[in-house]
């Protein structure tokens, strides 16, 4: 499961804050989209992966083509995240215990 | 010519815009990284200038090089295709200057801080509206829609996607962003074409206007000053797509910036698809 997060900036309280305007949790082939509707729209993004160098679209591989959808936004003033992904953690996890920790 | 001298002459493009001066001329009274630090992503900083201004720098040094090298630029390019995207809107005039970001090139970094040490790069005016608003944009200014697809094709725009607009939906105000990727070399990668695909089912005949503009594009050798700021290879192929658009007649698709092998072959589609498309019509129009 992959969790996506789009946030947006607001500078009118004298600092930035960073206000988060949608979520799309990817599980599978399902895409469940929580915040603006609107975002549905991402799912015709083709993305690079950046790893090969090949574009990816949400239907030839929904998780490589959530975990590749920030760079996809370059703009600055709508930035997209990574803030889950249980496939990266269980590697993580699985390396750690290789290591002894 | 060297990137520097390109840079020069970037520079000396800029200024007759009161936008640009003000994004020029401004103070900056902050500076600050966006708040992802994901892997692989070009970094962007949101900035405010006096006085009462937000913008995004985009410095080169915050490229991913393999990002770039994808889409056949370097660490230089991207910085300066988003300025001179807006230069040749800004040239352009109605509709085109005010559907695209003011940018203009110079260096930014933190209030307070040596403006030796500042880094240079794009800075590009904060739009205002939503991403993600296509359905909208096509349904309430279709007309501005099918002008972003005339001005993406001509840019060659290699990744226009809905999320490289904003729509200000109670102004009914399209905006154009992020053009770094843009003016592409010969067989360049073109990812999304979002307003050309538009264009190219709603109307892709030229306009009377669009061909003045091509023409009096393709009739300046300095390409409205952007010879000097694109290295050759993008100046020449920003003449090539003006010049095929032209000879076609239409506001062409984004396979045209991959090569004149494949774009022939796509230019022939094209023209055989607005031939049929008017017989359609007519056809339609004598049912009728």
């Amino acid at each position: 499961m992959i969790e996506v997060q789009f946030s947006v900036p607001d500078g009118s309280v004298g600092h930035v804050e960073w206000h988060v305007v949608a979520i799309l949790v990817i599980d599978g082939p399902h895409l469940e989209i929580q915040g603006d509707p609107d975002f549905a729209e991402v799912r015709d993004i083709e993305v690079l992966d950046v790893e090969t160098g090949q574009s990816v679209t949400f239907d030839a591989d929904p998780e490589r083509w959530a975990r590749n959808l920030p760079q996809a936004f370059r703009s600055g003033d709508l930035v997209c995240e990574v803030v889950t992904d249980s496939s990266a953690d269980a590697i993580r996890e699985s390396g750690a215990i290789a290591a002894g920790a | 010519m060297a990137h520097v001298d390109r840079i020069r002459r970037l520079l000396d493009l800029q200024g007759s815009h009161p936008v640009e001066r003000a994004l020029l001329e401004g103070e900056v009274v902050a500076y600050e990284p966006h708040q992802t630090g994901a892997r692989g992503v070009n970094s962007v900083f949101y900035v405010e200038l006096e006085p009462d201004l937000v913008a995004f720098h985009k410095p080169h040094d915050g490229i991913v090089p393999r990002i770039a090298r994808d889409y056949g630029h370097s660490l230089d390019t991207p910085p300066v295709c988003e300025c001179a995207a807006w230069q040749l809107a800004r040239q352009l005039g109605h509709p085109f200057d005010r559907l695209v970001a003011v940018t203009v090139y110079r260096a930014v970094g933190p209030p307070g801080s040596d403006p030796d040490s500042w880094l240079d790069g794009s800075l590009a005016l904060k739009l205002e509206g939503a991403a993600m608003k296509g359905s909208a944009v096509k349904r309430e200014v279709p007309d501005d829609a099918m002008a972003a697809g005339f001005f993406d094709a001509l840019i060659g725009n290699q990744d226009r996607h809905p999320g490289q607009f904003r729509y200000d939906e109670p102004n009914h105000a399209l905006g154009l962003l992020d053009h770094g990727f843009s003016f592409p070399v010969e067989a360049a990668l073109c990812r999304g074409a979002y307003f050309q695909s538009f264009r190219r089912q709603e109307h892709p005949r030229l306009t009377e206007h669009e061909r003045k503009l091509l023409r009096a594009l393709v009739d300046d050798p300095e390409l409205f000053g952007l010879a000097g700021v694109l290295e050759p290879d993008r100046a020449a192929r920003l003449r090539w797509r003006a010049q095929r658009m032209l000879d076609l007649d239409v506001s062409c698709s984004r396979a045209w910036c991959r090569g004149p092998m494949i774009a022939g072959r796509v230019g022939i589609t094209q023209w055989v698809m607005v031939v049929s498309r008017s017989r359609e019509s007519v056809l339609q129009e004598r049912s009728r």
